[in-house]
């Protein structure tokens, strides 16, 4: 695993003044006040990012350096800060060399990455740094993408775009090779889905909330998960397809499998063997309304070394998000639905969820960098492992959060 | 959206030796609508142009589109891309001999080198590969006389010298060979012609960003 890093850090070790370097950044001050029960993101059974209270935070600092070697190769680089009550984590979310080649007459296009980066799922985290565009908080489907779905690998893409053939769509199709991501599904099984902003960086340990397994079976298991963890040199895979109608609507449809050996435990941590599928779609009905939706349907296996499963998970997430624009104002209204389904017998682990949550966003351009968001997260959940821990299993949490936002 | 109404007016303070003309030219569709936006050119096919002086044409990069959409220019003429954004562009043409490419930084200019020394018209179709929507066309010409159709399709060509011509109308979104129509004139005074397409066209304007946040990434 050492050997990938040093071959990725190498790269950027290129003469400084071959390169044509650009920036971007986003600053996120952000203030909360949450009801309900501790956070997830402390290692609890809460579905929210902040723990009940007030709590005044830095939602995100993130900086994204290019730095070109020519018109078409460039590395990028891309680190995040995020410092609340729950946690601080500072480090990298990306890093990888990007090629994106010319059309060619008949429009087709030819891209390739090498390195880690977030493979093309989410259609809400879509600005700088992979912050959401609308919102303070993506979906719980995207919150989970932030949080254990990255991959590092080899990304090749090939588009067709229509401006050059007379027609009026246009096509994409990505295709990745990965590694390190074999723990993806351990975080969605224990604590279940998340409303977060947050994105784990680079070494960071999600805590993992105590039951009775985490003490008994699965005292193996150390006490935080990683989620960029290789433990069987074993390659993942995705797909993504993406076609975009006269810039209006876009359909998007894809699969990811992290190919992880159950059965194979290193380190602490267990390989997870999970796949999912997943579509969605962005309508830009007219020039104040559009529409978004994505939906997600997975399973993930862990298994003891005889193999024999520990956890056997079936989940699914979606949402729908109606989007308002005047400038300089942007309301997003967005409903979910979620569920974690336990299909194993172990005894103190039951990962049964089922969830709905709603979230009012409101965006107000205050300048040309500065943007004024405020947001209403309302979610109510019913979690079967709350009660291990003597609380109800079904919880409503709400949040109200107001952020001041600065793009550079 | 082109230079020409200055190159048409020099052209008509050189002394000359024949007659000069006017040609009115109306593009109609089949329904007898007009049809507006349409670039006109004529070609002499006897005689000769004079040679005329270069002219510095700017095609800008103004609200992630190329302003304007369609340049026309003569061979000679130097093409200068001038950043308005607050963020780079990477400007590239995929068209044949004159395919080029390069990122162009917020604020600054660049002229365009290295154009084919081909005769007759070509098209160069231009695109920003980071914002893909972006789309503009430069026509180059070895005349001097083009103009644009406008409002009930109508354009007018001022004519040095009578003769034989041919007419084109061009516009990268007519489907025909080349995106053109041609005829041939034999023009001996000043003239009307109709132009009836066989197909009803209709300029589609250049796509254009519909998001009204700028700060997104290639996610």
């Amino acid at each position: 695993m050492a050997s990938r890093w040093l071959l990725l850090l190498s790269l950027t070790c290129l003469p400084a003044n071959a390169m044509d370097i650009e920036w971007k950044g986003v600053a996120d001050m952000r203030i909360s006040h949450s009801s309900g029960i501790q956070s997830y993101v402390s290692g609890q059974t809460g579905k929210l990012q902040n723990s009940p209270g007030g709590d005044l935070s830095l939602g995100q600092l993130g900086v994204a350096l290019n730095l070109g070697i020519n018109d078409q190769s460039s590395i990028a680089v891309v680190g995040n800060s995020f410092i609340d009550d729950e946690k601080n984590s500072t480090g990298l979310t990306e890093l990888f060399y990007q090629r994106s080649g010319l059309p060619n007459e008949n429009g087709l296009r030819h891209g390739m990455r090498l390195g880690m980066f977030y493979p093309p799922i989410s259609l809400e985290n879509r600005a700088t740094a992979w912050s959401p565009a609308n919102s303070l908080t993506p979906s719980t489907m995207n919150s989970w993408i932030g949080e254990e779905i990255r991959t590092t690998g080899f990304e090749y893409t090939a588009e067709w775009l229509g401006k050059f053939r007379q027609a009026d769509y246009d096509l994409k199709l990505s295709t990745g090779l990965f590694t390190m991501n074999d723990t993806a599904g351990a975080m969605l099984s224990w604590h279940g889905w998340g409303l977060s902003s947050r994105q784990s960086v680079y070494g960071e340990g999600l805590p993992i909330p105590q039951t009775p397994a985490q003490t008994g079976i699965l005292s193996v298991q150390a006490k935080e998960s990683d989620p960029f963890h290789e433990g069987d040199d074993r390659l993942g895979y995705y797909l993504n397809a993406e076609y975009l109608l006269k810039r209006k609507l876009l359909l998007q449809a894809g699969y990811y499998d992290n190919n992880a050996t159950p059965y194979v435990e290193t380190d602490g941590q267990y390989g997870w063997n999970t796949q999912f599928t997943y579509a969605g779609f962005r309508w830009r009905l007219n020039k104040q309304w559009s529409l978004m939706g994505q939906l997600m349907q997975g399973s993930t296996l862990m298994q003891s070394p005889q193999r024999v499963n520990v956890v056997d998970n079936d989940y699914r997430s979606g949402y729908l998000t109606l989007s308002w624009h005047n400038k300089p104002h942007s309301i997003n209204a967005r409903l979910e639905e979620f569920s974690v389904t336990d299909l194993d017998q172990t005894p103190g682990d039951n990962n049964d969820e089922y969830g709905k949550a709603f979230t009012l966003s409101y965006r107000y351009r205050l300048d040309k960098q500065w943007f004024l968001l405020s947001e209403l997260n309302w979610i109510d959940s019913n979690r079967a492992a709350r009660a291990y821990s003597n609380e109800n299993t079904r919880k409503i949490e709400q949040q109200l959060q107001m952020a001041l936002r600065y793009y550079f | 959206m082109y230079k020409s109404p200055l190159l048409a007016s020099l052209a008509l303070l050189i002394p000359s030796l024949s007659n000069a003309a006017t040609l009115d030219v109306t593009v109609l569709n089949p329904d007898q609508s007009g049809v507006q936006g349409m670039i006109l050119y004529a070609e002499p096919l006897e005689h000769s142009i004079p040679d005329l002086p270069s002219q510095k044409i700017e095609i800008a990069q103004k609200d992630r589109a190329f302003a304007p959409y369609i340049t026309v220019m003569q061979r000679q003429d130097e093409v200068e891309f001038s950043n308005q954004d607050d963020f780079t562009h990477h400007i590239y043409s995929i068209s044949g001999e004159n395919r080029f490419s390069f990122k162009l930084r917020s604020g600054q200019s660049k002229a365009l080198e290295g154009l084919s020394n081909n005769a007759g018209s070509e098209t160069i179709a231009m695109g920003c590969n980071i914002h893909d929507w972006m789309s503009g066309f430069i026509l180059i010409l070895d005349t001097p006389y083009f103009t644009e159709t406008g409002k009930n399709g109508q354009a007018t060509l001022k004519l040095q010298q009578t003769g034989k011509y041919r007419l084109t109308l061009w516009h990268p979104q007519l489907k025909t060979t080349d995106n053109r129509l041609t005829k041939t004139i034999n023009l001996a005074n000043d003239q009307n012609i109709t132009w009836s397409l066989a197909n009803r066209f209709e300029v589609v304007p250049p796509q254009a960003d519909e998001e009204d946040f700028e700060f997104l990434d290639k996610y």
